[in-house]
């Protein structure tokens, strides 16, 4: 097969995944709707807690109310796409625990698509739908922007989807970290939530390298108020970079990883 | 048919066990290390957030005599430990419903409200004290002082223990919620973000605009978050008595409404089965 040829197989396989996965998602169309609609009430009463706050203060260290704004826009669209079409991965690390992917050793593909495309989580399709909410009337942005912030927001659901792939991959190197790997996770959303122009250098270091939360959260808001092109390519770049990283670690763990006897279950 | 329990107390004689679900709530608690040193890692990094959040915000604008960076600091550090030491239990009820679990349960003499809320609050009481602790030393780290003065320190204590069993009785309704919507997930994300925004969790309520203000104020909620931290803005005696008149009010109102829930689930179970 040509290396285009590999490539669409590919494509059709993901498409096929998709396909099964969002059919599962709407299964139970009143509780997929419901849960939409409650994730979307639910971002919006979280703005409140902002509303509230720049009421007494005029500024965050230059953030306005409009900022935060963009920021949650950005952050719900990069979490909702990211557990809308990929919610399996927030199951990767009790999968790896229990021994789950011996399942997957039995299929001729990759196993991390298989793993992460077998769940959809219907919550996520609220989460973007108030993004829009957020970036076009309460952010002030124009339909102009909207194709940079959702370039920049998917690239930053990549990046999430990658650092939670990476946190998942714990229990192949410490089998008892399941929970650790769920406070990961916690930590991350927490961290990006909330505006990070606040924190000192040090900090910052930390959020662009080993947590990297600010190109979830800081350095896209950036690229949309400074209408930054090289901010954008950075967090483009991250996306990159930390997807290749997700797949690497995932594999290297693969190497460690001790067969639960679940493919029996196959039988 | 087997007699269903309608969640209210049956005997007095079958409360006293009660003290052991206290007790197995707490070792189950502490027997989870991984998980304590998740939470409190993860209160930390809450308490740094917000450090450094409330010394990049221009408190002047306020014009509000005393409060600075340091007492929001200590403000949130008791708001965040309520509600982390409280976490998801809900989650335990939910799956007992869907697994068909609670039917079991509800046959024993204890009314399985009354073991599953003891054994909460074994539980919640481990972490209350570990968050405490963590917090004391996070706060004198990060601020060089501990701004709980000696006279309110009893007062914050038992207060908090009254907002940590409110918030409980409403996570022991919304688990209970699982009985008519499945999951009750969803219902549990509204609940946690008003007692965000109407309990004051970040910013006092007496920094709240108007009608927030009244409003929140006016809520269950401010009696889960507000109360216990509002001796750290205001210790002075009129301002607890009316405090803890307050949650005590409230913890009549929830706790019957959560006895009427568990009676409603309860019959259902009976009509319909789990």
């Amino acid at each position: 097969m040509s290396a285009r040829g590999r490539i669409w197989n590919r494509l059709a396989y993901v498409a096929a995944l998709l396909r099964v996965n969002l059919a599962g998602s709407f299964a139970r169309p009143i509780f997929a709707a419901t849960s939409a609609a409650m994730m979307f009430a639910n971002n919006l009463i979280l703005f409140l807690l902002w509303v509230i706050y720049f009421a007494d203060f005029s500024s965050l260290r230059g953030w306005g109310l409009q900022d935060l704004a963009l920021l949650l826009g950005i952050v719900a669209w990069a979490f909702g796409l990211t557990v809308f079409l990929a919610g399996g991965l927030r199951d990767l690390a009790t999968t790896i625990a229990d021994g789950g992917l011996d399942v997957h050793f039995g299929r001729p593909r990759h196993p991390l698509p298989g793993l992460l495309l077998s769940r959809s989580i219907p919550s996520g399709l609220g989460d973007m739908a108030s993004a829009f909410l957020f970036w076009l009337w309460l952010g002030g942005a124009g339909i102009g922007d909207l194709p940079l912030l959702l370039a920049v927001s998917t690239a930053a659901a990549i990046v999430l989807g990658a650092t939670l792939v990476i946190t998942q991959c714990l229990p192949f190197w410490l089998p008892g970290a399941a929970a650790l790997s769920e406070e990961l996770f916690n930590m991350l959303l927490l961290i990006v939530f909330y505006p990070q122009n606040t924190y000192g250098f040090v900090v910052r270091l930390v959020l662009f390298t080993v947590f990297p939360a600010a190109y979830i959260g800081l350095l896209p808001v950036e690229a949309v108020r400074d209408h930054s092109l090289v901010e954008a390519l950075i967090v483009l770049a991250a996306a990159i970079g930390y997807g290749a990283l997700a797949v690497w670690v995932f594999e290297r763990g693969l190497r460690r990883y001790t067969s639960g006897n679940r493919v029996l279950e196959l039988r | 048919m087997p007699r269903v329990d309608p969640g209210a107390p049956r005997a007095w004689a079958t409360m006293k066990a009660l003290p052991a679900f206290i007790v197995m709530g707490q070792r189950r608690a502490a027997a989870d290390r991984a998980g304590s040193v998740g939470l409190l890692a993860l209160y930390w990094l809450i308490l740094m957030i917000f450090w450094a959040l409330w010394q990049a915000t221009p408190l002047h604008e306020v014009h509000r005599a005393g409060l600075d960076a340091t007492r929001l600091f200590w403000y949130m550090a008791v708001t965040e430990c309520v509600i982390l030491a409280v976490g998801f239990p809900y989650r335990a009820v939910e799956k007992d419903i869907r697994t068909g679990e609670i039917a079991a349960a509800l046959m024993r003499p204890l009314p399985y409200a009354a073991a599953i809320l003891a054994e909460w609050t074994g539980a919640a009481g481990y972490r209350l004290a570990l968050l405490g602790t963590g917090g004391i030393a996070a706060g004198f780290w990060a601020t060089g002082t501990v701004a709980i003065p000696l006279t309110v320190a009893p007062a914050l204590l038992l207060s908090m223990i009254i907002a940590t069993v409110l918030a409980l009785l409403c996570q022991l309704q919304l688990g209970y919620t699982a009985a008519w919507v499945g999951t009750p997930a969803p219902l549990f994300w509204i609940w946690q973000k008003l007692t965000f925004v109407l309990g004051g969790l970040m910013i006092p309520l007496t920094l709240y605009p108007p009608p927030f203000d009244r409003l929140a104020m006016a809520s269950p909620f401010a009696a889960m978050v507000f109360a216990p931290a509002s001796f750290l803005l205001d210790g002075a005696a009129p301002t607890m008595i009316a405090t803890f008149a307050l949650q005590l009010f409230w913890l009549a109102v929830i706790g019957l409404a959560t006895l009427l829930v568990a009676r409603a689930a309860a019959a259902r179970f009976a009509e319909q089965g789990i």
